[in-house]
């Protein structure tokens, strides 16, 4: 079976980019296929509360 | 008297670089601004504020979704001015993103509109980075996770998952990265080719990868393993990982290593993995003297960043695996440079002041400096490195100081001087004041992700410098290619213009500097 480490070498980075937004520029601009995630803290930035969301999924 | 005034965005989240870019510009822009502070409400942020007297009522009440709009000015104008500015800055960045790319808020959403992905890039506040990366292994993307101050244990967890399912964690702290060419994170353009390389540092990978390129070879992948990888605890996973990917990968022919020297068992590990490895190996842990792993036809050891591209194009170029190492590229610019430097250097001009953007190039430096110097213990830094002293006060240098002006203590809720370089000009003025000091080291460092104009940033500072009375020779090194967003040769030009030395490699920057603070010829190098 062929590793996903070795399809990332062999076929080049596919981008989901996530935090800054100047990566997902520089990504663009190479060309290469990428889409950018409008990330903001979960729950609001309450970690009891994101502790408790991600034990109920 | 400075007034205060403080502005929230509700329920906004903007990324740390945007945050600071504005803030920068607001005060770059704007008279009579005396602090600029732009940050999310987080609990972390908070307590950065308290400390410049900025913590108001309204910040206090700020959650992690608000932008705390923070300003000291000389009057209750220009504080309001400063505030629209930046409002406006901040809105003007939203405009120029909305485009079908932005829609998504999960990485299963964005899959869906991206289900070809195969790499998520991770660069969001540390303590949620782990929860990301783990959601992003478990969707079977590789992960390139630039966060810092994500847990070793999460590390060692996340490293583990993501071998055991064939995938390739960067990281955590990845700054640079190549796959296939392309360049992730802070990281130069530079021509395709047979080389690979695996590396615990940002800054030591666009420095081979860019002095490769300067020598006609070409690198096609760089992995970033983050430095805590090679520790015992981690025991190289990501490096082994790597190692293994570029060994089947049939355009590499030649695999560099940079790192920091690894751990007692995890070096036996990765010792052997390079014996078993059908492909040549060429090995700079940093701080190690060469020697230690070298086996005929197999691997090489070197000491220095630039020994290890010099002695990949011997391969390339002869199929000979042998370290190759040169003293100066350009002896004439060595010797008239320290001529000068014996003429007109006041005797009281002893010591060395390196203000570096880059880490590993301030490990490096101290690393040859250290070895140059004709006094033992008399090189002060705030990298840890085996015969140096670390300095009593990072703001203030003692006889020989090379700073590292990216580490924690100068990026605590500022910009990296790799994107803003106000904290390195404001201590390079210090510097040419102060009487004792014979030489200053700058590097500056170009590629995708830096400031897109980093001589630039500095040439108010130059022009103070080149005003000066006292002659204090200017040694730098750009880490750049003519390939890279910024454009390399005009900043050599524009260097060399105002009378500053440039030199091809970080590590004969180094040297000189050395030499030119011992008052030496060249006939006296070892």
């Amino acid at each position: 079976m062929t590793k996903k480490i070795d399809e990332l070498v062999k076929d080049g980075p596919v981008v989901i980019n996530i935090g800054l937004r100047s990566f997902f520029e520089a990504s663009k601009t190479q060309g290469i296929p990428v889409v950018h995630i409008k990330w903001e803290p979960p729950a609001r930035g309450n970690r009891e509360l994101l502790h408790l969301l991600d034990k109920l999924l | 008297m400075a007034i205060v005034r403080t502005h929230l965005i509700h329920q906004e989240y903007r990324d740390s670089v945007q945050l600071m870019r504005a803030a920068s510009s607001v005060s770059k822009e704007i008279d009579g601004v005396k602090i600029a502070s732009v940050m999310m409400g987080t609990k972390k942020n908070k307590p950065l504020l308290e400390e410049v007297g900025l913590l108001t009522p309204e910040a206090i009440i700020a959650d992690a979704n608000d932008i705390i709009i923070s300003i000291r000015a000389d009057s209750e104008a220009i504080a309001e001015a400063a505030i629209s500015f930046i409002i406006d800055y901040l809105s003007q960045s939203v405009q120029s993103s909305h485009d079908s790319t932005l829609l998504y808020r999960s990485i299963r959403g964005a899959l869906t509109g991206l289900p070809d992905a195969n790499l998520a890039v991770i660069s969001v506040p540390g303590e949620y980075a782990a929860r990301d990366s783990h959601i992003a292994l478990m969707n079977d993307l590789n992960v390139l996770l630039f966060s810092d101050n994500i847990s070793l244990e999460d590390e060692i967890r996340l490293k583990k998952e993501a071998h055991s399912k064939g995938l390739l964690l960067m990281g955590p702290d990845c700054g640079t990265a190549m796959i296939k060419n392309v360049g992730l994170g802070f990281c130069n353009i530079v021509n395709p080719g047979s080389i690979g390389i695996i590396a615990a540092s940002g800054t030591g990978t666009q420095e081979v990868m860019t002095l490769c390129h300067h020598l006609n070879l070409g690198v096609t992948h760089a992995i970033g393993t983050g430095s805590r990888d090679v520790t015992d605890t981690v025991g190289g996973i990501t490096m082994i990982d790597g190692l293994h990917a570029l060994e089947r990968d049939t355009s590499i022919k030649l695999i560099i290593l940079v790192s920091k020297p690894p751990e007692a068992n995890t070096m036996s590990k990765i010792v052997r993995e390079i014996r078993n490895c059908s492909k040549p190996v060429i090995i700079n842990f940093l701080g190690k003297h060469h020697g230690y792993c070298d086996f005929p036809n197999k691997s090489v050891t070197v000491d220095t960043l630039e020994e290890a591209a010099y002695t990949a194009a011997t391969f390339i170029q002869s199929g000979k695996l042998t370290r190759t190492t040169i003293q100066f590229e350009d002896e004439v610019k060595v010797v008239n440079s320290l001529r000068e430097a014996k003429q007109r250097l006041h005797p009281d001009q002893k010591f060395i002041r390196g203000l570096f953007a880059g880490g590993t190039f301030t490990f490096e430096a101290a690393q040859i400096i250290r070895d140059l110097l004709l006094t033992k213990d008399s090189l002060y830094t705030n990298v840890h490195l085996d015969g140096t002293r670390i300095i009593e006060n990072v703001k203030t240098s003692q006889g020989n100081t090379l700073i590292d002006m990216g580490a924690d203590e100068f990026t605590l809720g500022k910009p990296h001087p790799m994107i803003d370089q106000t904290e390195r000009t404001q201590r390079f003025l210090k510097e040419i004041n102060d009487p004792e000091t014979a030489v200053i080291l700058l590097d500056f460092v170009l590629g995708y992700g830096s400031h897109p104009d980093p001589v630039l940033d500095m040439e108010d500072a130059f022009l103070q410098w080149k005003k000066n009375d006292r002659f204090i020779p200017i040694v730098a090194h750009v880490c750049g290619t003519p390939l890279d967003p910024q454009d390399y040769n005009n900043s050599l030009n524009r260097l060399a213009s105002h009378g500053i030395i440039t030199m091809p490699t970080n590590a004969q920057a180094a040297k000189l500097a050395a030499l030119i603070a011992l008052k030496k010829d060249k006939t006296e190098i070892k």
